[in-house]
């Protein structure tokens, strides 16, 4: 391991973590929120300390970037983006006081320290998790901070990174497929840094567009901006506590809805549209099977909910049910209604659609479309085997041959996930919890969604989970935010040795 | 016409056969001494032992005053580079033996002509692949032949005892597209029908007709059409891929396709999409019956080895299946095979022999095909500019010198296909399809002829 290199790039990162806080910092100046204003200038100062200690000491070293320092930067990038992410929080007292089930209650540094993590890494990982108990009240500088994590983390901090740093070199394609591992790489053009220039074009301009048609809808600029980068990241943070059901209104959730979707699509297909490539877009078989999920979806939902009387017309059930489909299949998270008082196969399904994720390349979490895709075929082949056992099968996707690697990196990862979502499930009903919220709260973390179902749900918060949850909540977020690979193995003792 | 064919190998032995029958002039080169001996011994022809592109040798065949040259050794480069030179040193008209699929790729052969100056392209085992998926798909037809490049077609089909028009004339008949009935063979006499004429039960009818429409016509004579849903193909090799690729695309019919070598399986079930790969022996009796070979409709052997695939036909046959097709690659056992049982047997060499006969004519004519040997000739003829016919209706055609005892089944302007009537005209650059008697072939091949 060359920590000289790892060291510079993280310092490097740090520094940059500290130009994204000005703009939180401009926010609570602007609303004159100086508490706040401070507690972001001593974050600044504390990250420039500390990112130019470690680009002084890793200076002068010109080697280059391998596999494992790659993940090694982008992991220990993550968690320190967390750690310097939550210190605006921490500094601010923002989680001194709680109320939880009714009772006001003053929380110690350490329980201040694990809330602001929690808070901070689901903001990163895009999860929209919230252990804030009413939102409402923060300052509004810290809720920008709260949204603007999404937007950093939902294309990627260090896909940004790499598009604007100029000297990573070969390096930046190791730091590149780190960060988004995806199923099936796929570089857009031959030099990783222009496709991170690409991808994070294209991220900020369908931001822009969004941003404009919420002003258009008559939400104000912040909100708008909080909103826009909750949606695109597939985040879910919105500063209300009433999520996007705090405007009651038909326009502001269908252009929610509208780029939700948008954001759940590989954005690889946006820059062949821009290309003048229209028909690939369309001929996309994770897209079409994407879009068949939501459909099918919807339509079950929405069958079951005026079975049982939730809504009282079609057109709002279509509008409740096609807006919590969306939501929970991108892993964005955001709500218009309480779906925990949804009937039982509502929920079901519901919790089923945060295991599937939104296509592979795009912002979204869960598993992604395509991996399932790929299981559901090896699946099928395998008991078509049964029967023809000498035949060669080629798993194909849209026509094209995946290859045995793919595969088995697929299968791999869903045992990891599974695994990972019942063990972590056993120590949540280990620490007290009924065994849904044990359950949803884990797969709304893992899979990058945002609320669960019961305690976790979407008028719920996260607050009223021990400490050691909380600690392996926001340790799952990360590990589905990069996709296990990246992170276990920075766990495995081989990994640090020369 | 003075002719140089380069390779002495099979497919040059037949054609060599087949033009020094026909009095041509003759020059085979090969680097095989003994292939060339019993050329030489066999067939009035000059043979010239060297290598095939070494511009020596040719120039010592006097390629300079060839109307032809035929390349047609078992390596492409050679081929191509024997053509090049033969063109550059002043060969008329050069044709090209091509197999490996990467030269297919480019699937248009005016840009060999454009690029390489290869006049025809032929890939004896795209024609095999294509014969043998014709010979499956077209069951009511008892022959198929193509024109055109493909766009036209011309089927031999069976008239019934229940064909419901037989004692009425012609052009009573209400046929279900448009199509012409060219040629009628009745009792080994080929009659070139005009609208008075009456069909009996048991004749063979010509028909031409566009590609894409002719299937509609296989019932029109009374037979019903069986229909085909499975077929086995034994072998992986270019002609297993390419007709497995053929079935898939063309239609709802099932395939299994069976090879005995697992790299080539992996790489054929990436290639193909709908096709069950198979990884095994077409010979293993067990596991054909495993994969319930029994029931397929069409049984196709195309592996490398002729004694493989003669057994895997023999037992497909014995499993019931009711069509067994097998690949032949010496010609000289082929009398036994139909005899043993199977349905056909096909030689791609022979195949590419025949096909380069087809382009053995007069400039503007350029396929040639025989009904029942030489009872009446198929031409594909290009319409010369200010010849007889340029300009013409079809109607008018028999007072400017078009013979009695041919007529036309197709036109095809500008890459359309126009099934002609009275009124059609033929212009210069139209290619016509025309059904001749032996007698009048050159009468015709003159009225189509180039005039100043």
């Amino acid at each position: 391991m060359n920590y000289k290199i790892v060291s510079k790039l993280t310092g490097l990162l740090i520094l940059f973590l500290a130009i994204c806080m000005i703009f939180s910092l401009l926010w609570s100046v602007w609303y004159s929120e100086w508490n706040v204003a401070f507690s972001f200038l001593y974050t600044i100062l504390i990250c420039i300390i500390l990112g130019g200690g470690l680009v002084w000491y890793g200076a002068g070293t010109e080697e280059e970037v391998l596999r494992k320092e790659g993940m090694a930067v982008v992991g220990i990038g993550w968690l320190l983006s967390g750690i310097i992410g939550s210190l605006p929080f921490i500094l601010s007292h923002t989680f001194r006081f709680q109320t939880i089930e009714g009772v006001q209650i003053e929380n110690g540094l350490f329980s201040q320290i694990i809330n602001s993590l929690f808070e901070t890494l689901s903001g990163f990982t895009t999860t929209g998790s919230t252990v804030l108990t009413n939102i409402e009240i923060v300052p509004k500088g810290l809720l920008f901070w709260r949204s603007f994590t999404h937007w950093l983390g939902g294309m990627g901090i260090i896909v940004l990174f790499i598009a604007i740093l100029p000297m990573l070199g070969a390096g930046a394609k190791r730091l590149f497929k780190s960060e988004v591992p995806g199923p099936i790489p796929e570089g857009l053009r031959p030099r990783i840094k222009t496709t991170a220039l690409i991808l994070w074009g294209i991220y900020m301009a369908i931001s822009a567009v969004q941003t404009i048609a919420y002003l258009l809808a008559g939400m104000d600029f912040f909100d708008a901006l909080c909103h826009t980068f909750g949606t695109m990241a597939t985040g879910g943070f919105s500063p209300y506590n009433a999520s996007i059901g705090h405007y009651q209104s038909a326009w502001i959730e269908y252009i929610t809805v509208v780029f939700m979707v948008v954001a759940g699509i590989n954005f690889g297909l946006y820059f062949q549209v821009i290309r003048g490539d229209y028909k690939t877009i369309f001929k996309d078989s994770e897209m079409r099977v994407f879009f068949g999920i939501v459909a099918l979806g919807t339509f079950l939902i929405m069958f079951d909910t005026m079975r049982h009387q939730i809504f009282d017309n079609l057109i709002d059930s279509f509008r409740y049910v096609w807006f919590q489909v969306v939501s929970i299949i991108t892993t964005t998270g955001y709500g218009t209604s309480d779906f925990n008082t949804w009937p039982p196969f509502s929920k079901l399904a519901l919790i089923t659609l945060m295991f599937f994720g939104a296509s592979s390349g795009s912002t979204g979490g869960g598993m992604k479309i395509i991996r399932l895709m790929i299981l559901v075929k090896l699946a099928y082949y395998q008991i078509y085997k049964t029967f023809h056992p000498q035949s060669v099968v080629t798993l194909k996707i849209g026509g094209k041959p995946i290859g045995q690697d793919v595969i088995d990196g697929v299968t791999g990862l869903f045992i990891i996930g599974m695994s990972i979502f019942v063990a972590s499930t056993l120590a949540m009903g280990m620490l007290g919890l009924d065994i849904v919220t044990a359950t949803t709260s884990v797969a709304a973390t893992l899979w990058n969604i945002g609320p669960g179902l019961e305690k976790v749900g979407s008028i719920e918060n996260f607050a009223h989970i021990p400490n050691a949850g909380k600690i392996l909540l926001t340790f799952c977020m990360l590990l589905g935010r990069l996709e296990f690979y990246t992170i276990l193995a920075l766990l495995l003792p081989t990994f640090w040795r020369n | 016409m003075n002719t140089i064919i380069i390779g002495a190998g099979v497919v040059g032995f037949y054609i060599t056969q087949l033009l020094s029958m026909e009095k041509h002039n003759v020059t085979v080169i090969d680097i095989d001494q003994e292939a060339l001996r019993r050329i030489e011994e066999t067939y009035d022809v000059q043979t010239l032992q060297g290598h095939g592109a070494s511009t020596v040798i040719l120039v010592e065949a006097d390629i300079d005053e060839a109307d032809l040259v035929v390349a047609v050794t078992s390596n492409d480069e050679i081929n191509i580079l024997a053509c090049l030179i033969g063109k550059q040193l002043g060969a008329k008209r050069t044709i090209v033996r091509l197999e490996n699929p990467a030269y297919h790729d480019v699937s248009d052969r005016f840009l060999y002509r454009d690029l390489l100056g290869i006049d025809l392209v032929i890939n004896p085992k795209n024609l095999a692949a294509m014969e043998i998926y014709q010979r499956i798909r077209m069951p009511g037809a008892v022959a198929v032949e193509s024109f055109a490049g493909g766009r036209v077609t011309m089927k031999q089909l069976h008239v019934t005892p229940s064909f419901k028009h037989i004692g009425q004339e012609l052009k009573d008949y209400r046929l279900p597209i448009k199509c012409v009935v060219a040629a009628v063979l009745r009792e080994d006499q080929v009659i070139i029908p005009s609208g008075i004429d009456v069909l009996q039960a048991d004749d063979m009818v010509f028909v031409v007709g566009e590609k894409d429409k002719m299937k509609k016509i296989e019932t029109f004579f009374g037979k019903s059409v069986p229909d085909i849903r499975n077929v086995t193909i034994v072998g992986g090799g270019d002609i297993g891929i390419t007709v497995a690729k053929n079935f898939e695309a063309a239609t709802n019919i099932s395939v299994k396709l069976f090879d005995e070598d697992h790299k080539r399986c992996e790489e054929l079930s990436r290639e193909l999409n709908r096709t069950l790969v198979i990884y095994g022996s077409g010979t293993d009796l067990t596991l054909l019956k495993e994969e319930r070979v029994f029931n397929t409709d069409a049984f196709i052997a195309v592996s490398g080895e002729d004694e493989t695939n003669l057994l895997a036909g023999l037992l497909a046959k014995e499993l019931g299946v009711p069509k067994s097709i097998v690949l032949v690659d010496r010609p000289d056992y082929m009398p036994v095979y139909e005899r043993l049982g199977i349905d056909s047997a096909i030689s791609p060499r022979i195949l590419t022999a025949k096909y380069v006969l087809k382009y053995v004519h007069p400039g503007n004519v350029s396929a040639v095909s025989f009904i029942k040997e030489d009872k009446a000739e198929i031409l594909e003829i290009l319409v010369g500019k200010n010849s007889q016919m340029d300009g013409i209706t079809l109607k008018d055609a028999p007072k400017a010198e078009f013979p009695r005892g041919a007529v036309i089944g197709a036109v095809v302007k500008s890459g359309k296909v126009v099934i002609p009537f009275g009124d059609t005209v033929m212009n210069e650059g139209d290619t016509v399809i025309i059904f001749a008697l032996p007698q009048v072939v050159r009468q015709v091949e003159d009225a189509f002829k180039k005039a100043n």
